[in-house]
C-alpha cells in the first residue's frame, strides 16, 4: 500500500519538474545529483523499515533531508579540497540501497511463503 | 487507536510530499543534465565547422593569389609591348606606373630602413597585466605615422603594402592589415630618407622610449637599397567617384 503512495508521489513530482521551466545550472549539478542519491538511499531505507514495522517518521524525514544536505556538503568540501570526497557518499548510499533492496527481497519473500503455508492449511 | 490513525495519516501525507520532492528534483536533474549536455555538445561543433571553413578559404586564397600572379604577368608583357609601340603609348605607360607607384601596386626600391618590433619576453606578472607587454595595433600605427612624418615614401608591414586604404587593426592576439592577419614580431619596411626616420623614431620620449618602458623589443636597420612589393590587393572603389571638372 505504501509504495503505491510513494510511487504516485514520486510520479507528480516528475510530471511537476517536466511540466515546469526551469532547470538546475551546469555549476550546481553534481550537488544535485549526489543529494538525489541520499535521498534516493532514505527512500529505499525507509520502505524497508516500514515492511519490517519500525518505520518512524521522524528518523524518515531527517534522514531524507539530512543524507542529502550532507552529501552535498561533503561534495562540496570535495571540490574545495581538489578530493573526490562525493565518492565516499557514492560508495555509502549505492551500497546502502543494494542492502535494503535486499532486505526487502527477503523479508517480501520469506513471509509471502508463511502466508501460502498457512493459507494451505487452512484449506 | 485515533492517536495512532492520524500518526498513520500524517505519515502518509509526510511520506508522499518527500516522495514527490525526490521524483520532481529526480526529473529536474534528468532534464538538466540533457539540456547541459546539448549545449556543451553544440560548442566543438561549431569550432570544426568554422575550422573547415577556414582551411577552405585559405586553399581558396591561394589558388586566386596564384591566378593573380599569372594575370600580373600577363598584365606586364602587354605594357611592355605597348611600350614599344611608342609615341602616345609610351607616355601613357609612364603615367600608368606612376599611377601604380602612388597607389602601391608596383613594388619599389630604394634606401630606407627596416624596424622589429616583437613582443616583451617579460611575461608580466604582480601588478601590471602582460597585455602591457605584447606590442599592439595603436603601438603600429604610432611607428608608422612617425616613419611618414619623417618623410617614408612607401610603407610596408609583415611583406603587406601599407596602402591608402589599410587598415591596421586589433584582431583578437593578432593585427589585421589589408585584412590579412598576422602576428609579432612585426616587420616594418619603410623607403625614404634612412638617417631622418631613425631619428624621428629614437626622439627623446618619442615611440621608441615608449615602448622600451614596456620591454618591447625594437631593432632599427638601415638599408642602402630595400625593395618593397606591391600589395596583391586591386584598389577597388565602389562608392567613390570622381568629380567631373575639378582637375
Amino acid at each position: 500500500m505504501i509504495a503505491i503512495y510513494m510511487l504516485v508521489g514520486v510520479i507528480a513530482g516528475a510530471l511537476l519538474a517536466l511540466w515546469l521551466p526551469i532547470t538546475i545550472p551546469a555549476t550546481w549539478s553534481p550537488y544535485v545529483a549526489i543529494a538525489l542519491l541520499g535521498a534516493l538511499d532514505s527512500t529505499i531505507g525507509g520502505v524497508t523499515s516500514h515492511l519490517r514495522g519500525r518505520f518512524q517518521l521522524k528518523i524518515f524525514l531527517s534522514g531524507f533531508f539530512g543524507n542529502a544536505l550532507l552529501a552535498g556538503v561533503i561534495t562540496w568540501i570535495g571540490t574545495r579540497l581538489d578530493l573526490d570526497l562525493f565518492l565516499a557518499a557514492v560508495v555509502v548510499f549505492g551500497t546502502r540501497i543494494f542492502q535494503n533492496f535486499a532486505d526487502m527481497r527477503s523479508y517480501l519473500l520469506t513471509n509471502r511463503k508463511k502466508k501460502c503455508k498457512i493459507g494451505k492449511k487452512n484449506v | 487507536m485515533r492517536g495512532k490513525q492520524l500518526e498513520n495519516t500524517k505519515a502518509k501525507i509526510a511520506l508522499i510530499l518527500t516522495c514527490a520532492l525526490l521524483g520532481f528534483l529526480l526529473m529536474l536533474q534528468f532534464r538538466s543534465v540533457r539540456v547541459n549536455e546539448e549545449q556543451t555538445a553544440a560548442q566543438p561543433v561549431r569550432t570544426e565547422q568554422l575550422l573547415e571553413r577556414l582551411v577552405e578559404m585559405e586553399e581558396k586564397n591561394s589558388q586566386l593569389s596564384a591566378q593573380l600572379e599569372q594575370s600580373k604577368q600577363d598584365l606586364e608583357d602587354m605594357r611592355s609591348s605597348a611600350a614599344e609601340s611608342g609615341g602616345v603609348a609610351k607616355t601613357l605607360a609612364e603615367q600608368l606606373k606612376r599611377a601604380e607607384v602612388l597607389s602601391g601596386e608596383a613594388a619599389v626600391q630604394g634606401p630606407g630602413i627596416t624596424v622589429t618590433l616583437s613582443d616583451s619576453q617579460n611575461a608580466g606578472g604582480g601588478m601590471i597585466s602582460e597585455n602591457a607587454f605584447v606590442v599592439h595595433d595603436s603601438d603600429l600605427l604610432t611607428v608608422i605615422n612617425e616613419l611618414r612624418s619623417a618623410g617614408a615614401e612607401a610603407l610596408s608591414l609583415n611583406g603587406e603594402r601599407i596602402l591608402a586604404t589599410s587598415e591596421i587593426r586589433c584582431a583578437g592576439n593578432t593585427v589585421s592589415i589589408n585584412n590579412t592577419r598576422y602576428s609579432a614580431p612585426f616587420v616594418i619596411c619603410a623607403i625614404g630618407d634612412p638617417d631622418g626616420m631613425e631619428q624621428a623614431l629614437m626622439m627623446r620620449s618619442g615611440i621608441i622610449d615608449e615602448l622600451e618602458r614596456f620591454l618591447i623589443e625594437i631593432t632599427i636597420e638601415k638599408h642602402e637599397n630595400l625593395v618593397i612589393e606591391g600589395t596583391k590587393n586591386k584598389l577597388a572603389f565602389r562608392y567613390a567617384t570622381v568629380v567631373e571638372g575639378n582637375s
